[in-house]
């Protein structure tokens, strides 16, 4: 019996699943879908090797896709759907490679990933649908000046969170 | 001087000595239990960096006051530049975020390769790193080893081709050197003087996945070898093995028991994506895009303050663990079910387990690890079956690593189970073999044929009568026949001292592949088997270990010393499974072990004859007037290059010692110790 640290096949597809999803959601725009199936790729591939440097770089490249995206005008409920299953895709592959580096192909782990990708996913999404929320019942129009101060403000925060 | 101590048991000591070793045991066990390694921990926390989390706030809530239409943000003249500025700043700090944690280390707990057997190598496996070193290492020691490589090689074959020809080394040396010791001029050109196999070409030889022309040559060289080592042919070898899911060496991280909570720093670069998504918002908005990007900045902070919100999980677990079997046989299959619950109130989101399976078990199926989430209360179990092998085997406590839910936070810790598992288990071994055993007697009766005439039943010789002479062993036909007296001699039957010694020294944890039991298991079914069948056939046996633990029973015959000797090779720290970490000087062993023999005594070496030294002990104990026998537990391989050069090495030493006068029976592990017995009679007997 032996000890092959490398995640177990299952694993890997369902670390796939949201990003899979991000794919879907990004083909409002070819370029950006374009990006995020090759970053759908290298994160699946890398999952398999167990290479955390492989699924952060896809990982990234499906983050490229949501930017891109964004700068040209997808809507919001999208973009939060879409920024949710990458944030999402990256911290289960992280889990699941973490896994199959401590515990091995053969031991069972279905559970702590699906609990691991179910906090994920409701966490991501319950903070960006609340932004969401907030534009779209706005009433004012959104100045430049406006805009700013939420992002900064939005920087500052991230800056201070820094785990 | 007490009555008991003249009449004490000889294993009374050992049993004494034997206890006092498991107390201290027991003691270091707590003591290591109760060590709590670095924890150095502190949860995130917005009082990490209160000025900026408060002026962040601030700006956010303004900002979405005025989106709900309060009219708090001043009408600040936001030119084009101050906009472009901002952008690109966050821009750049978001991707100085990102480059810096490349430089992060991720940081977690290593787990043990618990389902190997520790203390198990492969012969060879140190040539063959060597090797690997020399093929795929880096490209500065590249050449280094390759010279490494190549000496190793060249001295083996020196010293064999040296025995095999009864030439001194020197001349050996000169026929090495001039390629003239072999006929394959491949082998002879590798081992020669002037050898050269180009590096470069053997790089380019394996980036295409070809073998490379160092690892052919060593083949050629060895085929060589082999040729020249007596019994071996190298028709006979397996071909290399690919199967890269099965190490022939353990990859084995330390079982130091470290109780550490850590920071993972799983998230950190998080940051640097909400940057960017905020950088290329505000540049998009510039120019009056709907702002999905603050959505998508706003999903980053959410999974920000999932990181800042989880608090470390409380680690109350309760661990307890079940054998299916309490008194297995050695080679039976147990399964242990481990029970594991959650005492505390909270939810533990990620729990990975990996149980404590002793050093010198090996799992056979299922996976001694497990991960799950575990609510209040709630318990799990999981199960694996491992080999059971001779001696107890105390369980150790189970490696637990908690997560919180986002992974930021980690803890280390090592559950003992509620009470101490052990693995027991007895040898299961009958024995009526008849053990050969040198001409070297005692005076009392047995069953050893000896070459002194006298009564018995084989006839010696005949000899004139001389008074006292018993009137049954006259040559009464004789005295018929020409009228004169003479006397029949038989042969005279006398018992041996058998001293059976097991090689239990680190050299000799050696097994064919790692997965399999070592040698010393075998040395050791082996010498129980020799024990029960001596003391049947009415010898005197006694047990001694190669070992840095002492072992020593004193020859004796009779029922109760096969009960002895067996005991002691279940339970004797040397026999426990474990490879020894202290030193061993054969000298010095072999010199006390002298001491203590008997003059008449004889030696059974059960050795897988792994390295020289354990042929320098026999050949000087040999030479000193204790005639040894050698049973030779065969542990090598053959499927690569180094475990090769092993099975000629073993085959060369064999034959060394049978120059020497020393009977050795080469055991194949495989067919039953009878068969290598008969094999080596009748290799003696003809």
């Amino acid at each position: 019996m032996s000890v092959v640290r490398r995640p177990a096949r299952e694993s890997v597809w369902i670390a796939l699943a949201p990003a899979v999803v991000a794919v879907l959601g990004l083909a409002v725009n070819l370029g950006s879908f374009v990006v995020a199936a090759a970053g759908l790729a290298v994160v699946g591939y890398g999952t398999d090797r167990a290479s955390r440097s492989l699924v952060t770089a896809g990982s990234g490249l499906l983050f490229a896709g949501v930017l891109n995206a964004g700068a040209r005008g997808a809507p919001p409920a999208v973009l939060l759907l879409v920024t949710a299953a990458t944030i999402v895709t990256w911290t289960t592959a992280e889990h699941v490679v973490g896994l199959a580096e401590h515990l091995g192909r053969d031991a069972p782990v279905q559970r702590s990933i699906l609990v691991h990708l179910g906090g994920a996913t409701l966490t991501t999404l319950l903070a960006g649908g609340i932004a969401l929320g907030v534009f779209l019942f706005s009433t004012a129009t959104l100045t430049p000046g406006v805009l700013v101060f939420l992002l900064v403000g939005s920087a500052l925060l991230l800056y201070a969170l820094e785990p | 001087m007490s009555p008991d101590d003249v009449d004490r048991d000889p294993g009374s000591l050992t049993d004494q000595r034997l206890q006092q070793g498991q107390a201290m045991g027991r003691t270091m066990r707590t003591v290591e239990s109760g060590v709590t390694g670095d924890i150095d921990f502190q949860a995130p926390s917005v009082r990490d960096n209160p000025a900026r989390t408060a002026i962040g706030l601030v700006v956010a809530v303004a900002g979405l006051a005025a989106v709900v239409g309060l009219d708090v943000v001043p009408t600040l003249p936001f030119g084009n530049g101050v906009v472009a500025g901002i952008s690109v700043s966050a821009i750049v700090l978001g991707s100085l975020a990102l480059v810096r944690r490349l430089f992060t280390d991720y940081e977690t707990a290593e787990t043990a390769d618990v389902e190997y057997r520790e203390s198990v190598t492969v012969p060879g496996s140190d040539f063959d790193d060597a090797l690997a070193g020399a093929i795929h290492g880096l490209s500065r020691t590249r050449i280094d080893a390759r010279r490494d490589v190549t000496e190793r090689l060249q001295r083996a074959a020196i010293s064999i081709y040296a025995q095999a020809e009864r030439i001194p080394e020197t001349e050996a040396r000169e026929a090495v050197a001039a390629g003239a010791w072999t006929d394959d001029p491949v082998a002879a050109q590798f081992l020669s003087a002037e050898s050269s196999v180009s590096a470069t070409g053997d790089q380019v030889r394996s980036l295409v996945g070809r073998r490379t022309k160092l690892s052919t040559d060593t083949d050629r060289v060895l085929v060589e070898l082999a040729a020249l080592a007596p019994g071996l042919d190298a028709a006979d070898w397996d071909s290399p093995t690919a199967d890269t899911d099965r190490p022939s060496a353990v990859r084995t991280t330390d079982r130091r028991r470290r109780q550490v909570d850590r920071r993972t720093n799983r998230w950190s670069g998080l940051t640097g994506l909400g940057l960017l998504a905020v950088g290329v918002g505000i540049w998009a908005g510039h120019s009056a895009v709907p702002p999905s990007l603050m959505v998508a900045a706003a999903t980053v902070v959410g999974a920000a303050g999932y990181v800042y919100l989880s608090s470390p999980p409380p680690v109350e677990l309760a661990v307890e663990r079940d054998l299916s079997a309490t008194d297995p046989a050695p080679g039976e299959a147990v399964t242990v079910t481990v029970r594991v619950t959650n005492e505390s109130d909270e939810l533990l989101p990620d729990l990975r387990l990996v149980d404590g399976v002793p050093p010198a078990v090996r799992v056979v199926d299922g996976s001694p690890r497990f991960a799950t989430a575990l609510r209040a209360g709630e318990t799990v179990s999981f199960s694996y079956t491992v080999e059971a092998v001779r001696g107890d085997h105390p369980f150790d406590p189970v490696q637990v690593i908690l997560r919180d839910f986002s992974g930021a936070l980690e803890r280390e810790r090592h559950v003992p189970s509620e009470s101490e598992t052990v693995l027991s288990c007895a040898l299961d071994l009958s024995a009526d073999e008849e053990i050969p055993v040198h001409p070297q007697t005692a005076r009392r009766v047995g069953r050893v044929v000896t070459d002194t005439g006298g009564s018995g039943v084989e006839l010696h010789s005949v000899r004139e009568y001389q008074r006292g002479d018993p009137l049954s062993r006259i040559d009464w036909n004789r005295v018929a026949r020409s009228g004169e007296f003479a006397t029949l001699l038989f042969r005279e039957e006398h018992a041996a001292t058998v001293v059976v010694l097991v090689d239990a020294r680190a050299e000799a944890y050696v097994a064919p592949r790692v997965d399999a039991p070592s040698a010393v298991d075998h040395s050791i079914a082996a010498a129980d088997v020799v024990v029960a069948s001596l003391v049947a056939a009415g010898d005197s046996v006694g047990l001694a270990a190669l070992s840095p633990e002492r072992c020593w029973l004193e020859p004796r015959g009779g029922a109760t010393q096969a009960a002895r000797a067996r005991s002691l090779l279940e339970r004797h720290p040397a026999f426990d499974g474990n490879r020894p970490d202290g030193a061993f000087y054969g000298e010095f062993a072999e010199r006390r072990l002298r001491r203590e023999l008997p003059s008449d005594a004889q030696l059974v070496l059960c050795s897988p004859l792994a390295d020289d030294d354990a042929v320098d002990i026999v050949r000087q104990l040999h030479a000193r007037g204790f005639p040894v026998t050698v049973l030779s537990p065969d542990a090598t391989a053959s499927a690569s290059t180094g475990q090769r050069l092993a099975t000629v090495e073993r085959a060369m030493r064999i034959s060394r010692l049978r120059r020497a006068g020393v009977r050795v029976v080469d055991w194949d592990t495989d067919k039953p110790l009878e068969t290598a017995i008969d094999a080596a009679q009748r290799r003696w007997s003809a």
